[in-house]
């Protein structure tokens, strides 16, 4: 019966014709534009989780503060929910900082007969209190508080690519929504006309007691051979792309292993889902 | 030994035109039954009866132990495997050659293969096709098509033997060796229903029962056996 079932499904593949190539090509143009969207997407999302995992409150103090002052400053900062460690950066320290961040500019703080740099809290949260409101409410708080010159997160950022990331994440899904119907549709139609091809062999099935799932298998071999070869192309071609930039733009893009497996058990299902659908208005 | 019950059974369509009318009888183990009839009269009708393929509306069929009031949609394969069924078009795949034409019914339902081909070829040979196993279809006469259709109906040994107008499309010589072919069946224990409106079939067979139908009524049920 295992020879059966695969000799039909093959038989069924030469039945299709030109049509299995278009469900095949349909299901690979389809599955890599989703690809290529999700790819966008996590891209995003990565940099907006490294952002976020970075991110960090500035405390600029007014100058000349009395050393008390700057304690209770720490205390009450630390007293905050969600902090995780408050670390002050004097003067010189900050001097430091700029010299290796910006060492092309480092002559020109030597025009000042002081640092121009204010002391600061570096305030870090922890990972679960990272949140965009939570942040604008402590950075509130603390610019409310005593000897305080200027306090910025740098949340705004953080926000701006949040909602980026949602507006990808959203135009992915709909796509996937989009691309299933069209490829479930290519397939669906491309086994119906196979199966009506093959109504004959279908009835002298049925007629000499082949059960309804030795006749339907081969179907469903075809098409979810359909999905999957459009899957796996899909994320063979997306992988040569993703390497392809790369060595376009001379800048090394993450490669999302996750993706290339995804692909092809969409196409797979896709194909199947498809497939089993068709069988049953033809032969319900 | 009763293999096939029909109780009052009537089947309509469109909820109007009946196809059969309050048809009752039963057909034992071994019996020869030519169901004759003019063209519409129920003939078809009633042989799809009996292998499930359509249902009655009113009325109950009852098969080798199956009935249309409980037989459920998964088990009517089974009972097709004891019934084998031919055509006045004899329905072959025209993509395979007569061995493979044969073979399938068995592969189908679990046959290995090779057995499957032993079997098949063994049965064609018995009905004289054993140097055409290799041809396709369309390279047989009418004859040699119902003998392909009749050796797959065969080859999975059935209880019942089902011939919708067999010789319906066949010359008048290869009509009388289907004929024979179907008694030497029949002598062999197999029940056999042959469908005909070839009223000169029935004198050739001596030993049978006749089932005429007319506008879905049975109006003759006649035995004709000599003891």
């Amino acid at each position: 019966m295992k020879d059966f079932i695969l000799n039909e499904a093959l038989g069924a593949y030469r039945s299709a014709r030109g049509m299995a190539w278009v469900s095949t090509a349909v299901s690979f143009t389809l599955i890599l534009i989703f690809g290529a969207s999700l790819y966008i997407s996590m891209l995003v999302f990565n940099i907006f989780v490294n952002e976020k995992k970075n991110i960090k409150i500035d405390v600029y103090l007014k100058e000349d503060l009395p050393e008390e002052l700057k304690l209770s400053l720490y205390r009450a900062i630390t007293r905050f929910a969600g902090i995780e460690e408050v670390k002050l950066v004097t003067r010189d320290e900050a001097l430091k900082i700029f010299k290796t961040n910006y060492p092309e500019y480092s002559d020109l703080v030597s025009v000042f007969s002081d640092i121009p740099f204010p002391e600061s809290y570096v305030v870090r949260i922890k990972p679960h209190w990272k949140d965009p409101q939570h942040i604008k409410h402590i950075v509130k708080e603390i610019s409310a508080l005593p000897g305080i010159d200027e306090v910025y997160a740098g949340t705004e950022w953080i926000n701006r690519l949040s909602k980026v990331s949602i507006v990808f994440i959203s135009i992915s899904f709909a796509l996937l929504l989009g691309l299933f119907i069209a490829i479930n549709y290519v397939i669906y139609q491309t086994i119906r006309l196979i199966i009506n091809a093959r109504k004959e062999l279908i009835e002298i099935l049925d007629l000499v007691g082949a059960t309804r799932s030795t006749i339907e298998i081969p179907y469903l071999i075809n098409g979810t051979i359909y999905g999957f070869t459009g899957g796996l192309s899909a994320a063979l071609a997306l992988k040569l792309l993703i390497s392809f930039l790369s060595a376009v733009l001379s800048y090394n893009l993450p490669d999302f292993l996750l993706i290339y497996p995804l692909l092809i058990i969409i196409g797979t299902i896709t194909g199947f889902i498809a497939s089993f659908f068709s069988f049953e208005e033809v032969l319900p | 030994m009763s293999y096939i019950n029909f109780k009052n059974v009537s089947k309509t369509y469109r909820d109007r035109w009946y196809a059969l009318q309050d048809v009752s009888f039963s057909i034992d183990k071994g019996e020869f039954v030519f169901v004759i009839g003019p063209t519409g009269a129920g003939k078809t009708t009633l042989l799809s009866h009996i292998y499930f393929k359509e249902f009655p509306t009113f009325g109950t069929v009852e098969v080798l132990g199956y009935s249309t009031d409980t037989v459920k949609k998964k088990e009517i394969p089974f009972l097709r495997r004891k019934i084998g069924v031919i055509f006045q078009d004899f329905k072959l795949l025209s993509d395979r050659n007569v061995l493979k034409n044969v073979s399938i019914a068995l592969e189908v339902t679990g046959t290995p293969g090779g057995e499957a081909e032993r079997r098949a070829r063994a049965i064609l040979t018995e009905l004289g096709m054993g140097d055409k196993l290799y041809k396709m279809p369309n390279e047989l006469s009418g004859g040699e098509g119902q003998k392909v259709a009749i050796a797959r109906a065969l080859v999975r040994e059935p209880f019942i033997l089902l011939a919708d107008e067999p010789t319906g499309n066949i010359d008048p010589e290869s009509s009388e060796e289907i004929l024979k072919i179907l008694k030497r069946v029949n002598d062999r224990g197999t029940t056999v229903i042959v469908a005909t409106h070839n009223y000169g079939f029935l004198e050739k067979v001596v030993r049978k029962r006749v089932l005429a139908l007319q506008a879905g009524r049975l109006v003759k049920d006649e035995r004709f056996y000599i003891k």
